[in-house]
């Protein structure tokens, strides 16, 4: 008998085998405990890692402080307004800055002071201008 | 063809052969049995008698079985298969030994193995069922024949 004749026999004995029932006993699954704290770990540091925009942490520093000015006077609102968007159109500018070179202390200082100025107008036009 | 749902359970021990034989673990072959019996009770109405029906079952079985060693095998980093209780039983005929060493085959030789050696089927009928042309279910015979070989050395 040669070996492929082997084979086809055994395989055969298995076949009848397979029918009768399955050669191995009930197995219960587990999570693997070191590939699972592996996957943690990379969960965590993928996290961690992950790009945030630095000039959003910048801003929400002054979170809160942006209240809403309600001003009655129609040319007084017009004026804070004109400055307002101004104010707004500096702090993007330097927001913006702040996202391409995170690391430029300047950048960093000019977007803090682009967002002082906008509360302190608001704290100047909610005392009645 | 009237009794085509009769049909379907008198192919459960051949299903159940070729579950078993992918899959090692005891109830991912249930599960696959279930959903082949499921497949084939769903679909009989389409089944058009282009071919055998025996052919088309063997068809859903392997397919459906491979779909689920593949999903095993994927996670099998992550999750592992552990027997309740290790179990040493006396293997005359050495068909325990092969169907461990059936683990180290690829999920397409493992199939190949099943159909050709253990189902006897010609090169043609087992490239149908595994989806596969006769010259690449050769290929799959030769390799998995030629690593058990290596594993099993000579056959009890």
């Amino acid at each position: 008998m040669t070996w492929e004749e082997k084979l086809r026999a055994t395989s055969a004995e298995l076949g009848r085998q397979l029918e009768r029932s399955h050669p191995n006993p009930p197995r219960r699954r587990r999570l693997r405990p070191v590939a699972a704290a592996g996957a943690v770990v990379l969960a965590v540091a993928a996290i961690l890692a992950w790009p945030r925009d630095p000039a959003a942490s910048i801003e929400a520093q002054y979170a809160g402080q942006f209240v809403e000015v309600r001003i009655d006077d129609p040319e007084l609102r017009r004026e804070f307004e004109a400055a307002l968007a101004q104010v707004d159109k500096a702090i993007a500018l330097a927001k913006n800055a702040v996202r391409r070179s995170p690391g430029t202390p300047e950048f960093v200082e000019l977007c803090h002071l682009a967002l002082r100025a906008k509360v302190r107008l608001i704290q100047a036009y909610s005392q009645g201008g | 063809m009237a009794e085509r749902p009769q049909a379907a359970t008198e192919f459960a021990p051949l299903v159940r052969r070729i579950v078993r034989g992918m899959l090692r673990n005891p109830h991912d072959a249930e599960d696959a049995e279930q959903e082949t019996l499921c497949l084939i009770l769903a679909h009989l109405r389409d089944f058009q008698d282009r071919g055998s029906l025996e052919g088309w079952v063997r068809r859903i079985a392997t397919r459906v079985s491979l779909a689920l060693l593949r999903k095993r095998r994927l996670w099998s980093w992550l999750i592992e298969d552990v027997a309740a209780a290790p179990v040493s039983v006396p293997d005359p005929d050495g068909f325990r030994k092969l169907y461990d060493a059936l683990d180290r085959l690829s999920g397409r030789e493992r199939a190949v193995f099943i159909l050709h050696y253990q189902e006897e089927l010609s090169f043609a009928d087992v490239a149908a069922a595994v989806g596969c042309r006769e010259g690449t279910a050769r290929n799959y015979a030769f390799r998995a024949s030629t690593k058990l070989r290596r594993l099993l050395g000579d056959l009890a």
